[in-house]
């Protein structure tokens, strides 16, 4: 079952970098095609992931439900104007394969997980991450237009960067009090000091309040806030992102070579 | 008098400021990140904080280990600093709201415009707690129970006994490395009272139970597997009275509240 999963994610791969393609030519309809294939594949993927841990939680599968997250938010808001189309398949690419040659999924599940707030707090965690994704590359959208156009017409447009950050930050605090319930529970204590991961979450927390006060009180210009919100996708990625990742390995394609020869 | 009131007028609006708000969290984000590499590389200086508790924790392993552990200092400092901007700011915003509250036609209108100040308030509530708990919180690990056989749950005169440990082992097919070993543990313990009035409490793996104050979870236990060398049946138990996790959880409930009556707001029509 394993295994399966391993091979539907590895065709998901496939198909998240045959979007990309499509995409950056701006071939909107093609692109959104193999991404709808790709989700379709990298759904299945954790689908299995998760039935083959259950009852217990899939720990450090995050990479693989990034891409599905991402994946999902920009069919779910229908973003398919140019610059998205070419700039999020892409990104869904690249986090995708990073999962498929730095994979660090091959910790055993273990008991303390079989709990309704431990999937919350993953699910959600992940969840959010993708909408602060998101909202970095809505904002850097941003950034490049402007830089096209005059500094006028590029004033008070943050193209719904805020949104995006919004409710990544909604669901970045159902995770963080989730795993405070679970920490409890489990623990005794809200706060376990065992996991780095503990200060990685807080400071992404942080740093998003920052940025939502920042834009609710107009402190900044826009140029500068948007320039925030981009440098907040390179700290989500070095602070979630690059934990969860583990050494380089290189994917077992057997079944890539049964299929050829 | 005029002199000192202008001066707390002056204190208050800078304690309440926007720009202290912006510069406590960006010196919160950098000092966590900071954190974040002194957790990583030695994590065994900051787990007994949980044990110990917080002022015992800064006496001892804090102060001996200053290079790895100022950055914590330097947290405590901004957080109660942005608890004390978060209250001011919040609090002038309220006073101002309260104000005008002739000009809302809306009753909801007017609620829903809490819903910033619910989410501040909170916030100080949630910090509230932890200060509370991490002061005030009794924390007892390694309070090991062989069946039959009872302890005292130490500072008191209440008495724990394991009359039961139930292990169910996993006999399904998907998790081949789990087969026989155990998935759902149960220790049905007997806890008496200082009147000697006795009561049976099931505690589980994220299933604590609660007695006089004290919530008791269970952190470990044997057999682990069916299959094996067979250990000696025990339960290890946390146990733990936390004065200020009912602030805590208070504080999170009302920040989703909160939460939830700003998206409202936001996407009303």
């Amino acid at each position: 079952m394993a295994i399966i999963s391993q091979n539907i994610f590895q065709a998901a791969v496939f198909f998240y970098a045959a979007s990309s393609v499509p995409a950056i030519m701006q071939k909107k309809n093609a692109a959104l095609f193999f991404l709808g294939i790709g989700l379709a594949a990298n759904l299945l993927a954790c689908i299995g992931k998760y039935y083959h841990a259950w009852p217990m939680l899939p720990l450090y599968t995050g990479m693989y439900l990034l891409p599905f997250c991402l994946s999902m938010i920009l069919f779910l808001t229908k973003l398919k104007n140019e610059q998205w189309s070419a700039m999020l398949p892409v990104l869904i690419c690249l986090v995708s394969l990073a999962a498929l040659f730095f994979p660090n999924d091959h910790y055993l599940p273990f008991i303390m997980s079989k709990t309704i707030f431990s999937y919350i707090f993953f699910i959600s965690g992940i969840i959010g991450r993708s909408f602060f994704f998101i909202a970095a590359l809505k904002a850097l959208q941003v950034l490049i237009a402007a830089n096209k156009q005059t500094k006028e017409n590029a004033q008070g447009r943050d193209a719904g960067t805020v949104e995006f950050v919004v409710w990544g930050f909604v669901f970045w605090t159902i995770s963080m009090f989730a795993g405070g319930i679970w920490s409890y529970l489990g623990w005794g204590s809200p706060v376990v000091w065992e996991d780095p991961a503990i200060i990685t979450t807080m400071a992404t927390w942080f740093y998003y309040i920052c940025f939502l006060h920042l834009y609710l009180r107009r402190v900044w210009n826009l140029n500068k806030r948007l320039i925030f919100a981009a440098a907040g996708g390179i700290l989500v990625f070095i602070f979630n992102c690059y934990p969860e990742m583990g050494i380089f390995r290189m994917p077992d394609l057997k079944w890539l070579r049964w299929l050829i020869f | 008098m005029a002199k000192m009131v202008n001066f707390l007028k002056t204190a208050w609006n800078l304690a309440g400021g926007i720009n202290l708000t912006i510069g406590l969290l960006i010196f919160l984000v950098v000092d966590l990140s900071a954190g974040f590499i002194c957790l990583e590389s030695n994590p065994s200086i900051f787990i007994p904080l949980n044990d110990v508790g917080l002022i015992a924790w800064l006496d001892t392993y804090g102060i001996n280990y200053l290079q790895y552990t100022a950055w914590f200092f330097l947290l405590l400092l901004l957080l109660f600093l942005l608890a004390v901007n978060t209250f001011v700011c919040t609090t002038d915003k309220v006073i101002i709201l309260f104000g005008n509250r002739s000009c809302y036609r809306s009753q909801i209108k007017f609620i829903l415009n809490f819903a910033p100040h619910i989410i501040h308030y909170s916030f100080v509530v949630i910090l509230a707690g932890y200060l509370v708990s991490y002061i005030f919180a009794v924390n007892l690990p390694a309070n090991i129970l062989l069946p039959e056989k009872s302890i005292l749950i130490p500072g008191t005169e209440y008495k724990i006994k394991l009359n039961k440990l139930n292990i169910e082992y996993y006999k399904g097919q998907r998790l081949d490395f789990f087969q026989n070993r155990a998935i759902n543990p149960e220790a049905e313990i007997l806890l008496t009272d200082k009147n000697g009035i006795t009561i049976k409490k099931t505690v589980s793996v994220n299933r604590p139970a609660r007695f006089k104050g004290f919530s008791i979870h269970l952190d470990d236990f044997a057999p682990k597997s069916r299959t094996g060398m067979q250990k000696q049946k025990y339960a290890n138990l946390i146990i733990h009275r936390d004065p200020g996790i009912h602030l805590y959880f208070c504080g999170m409930f009302l920040f989703v509240v909160g939460m939830l009556m700003y998206l409202y707001r936001w996407y009303r029509p």
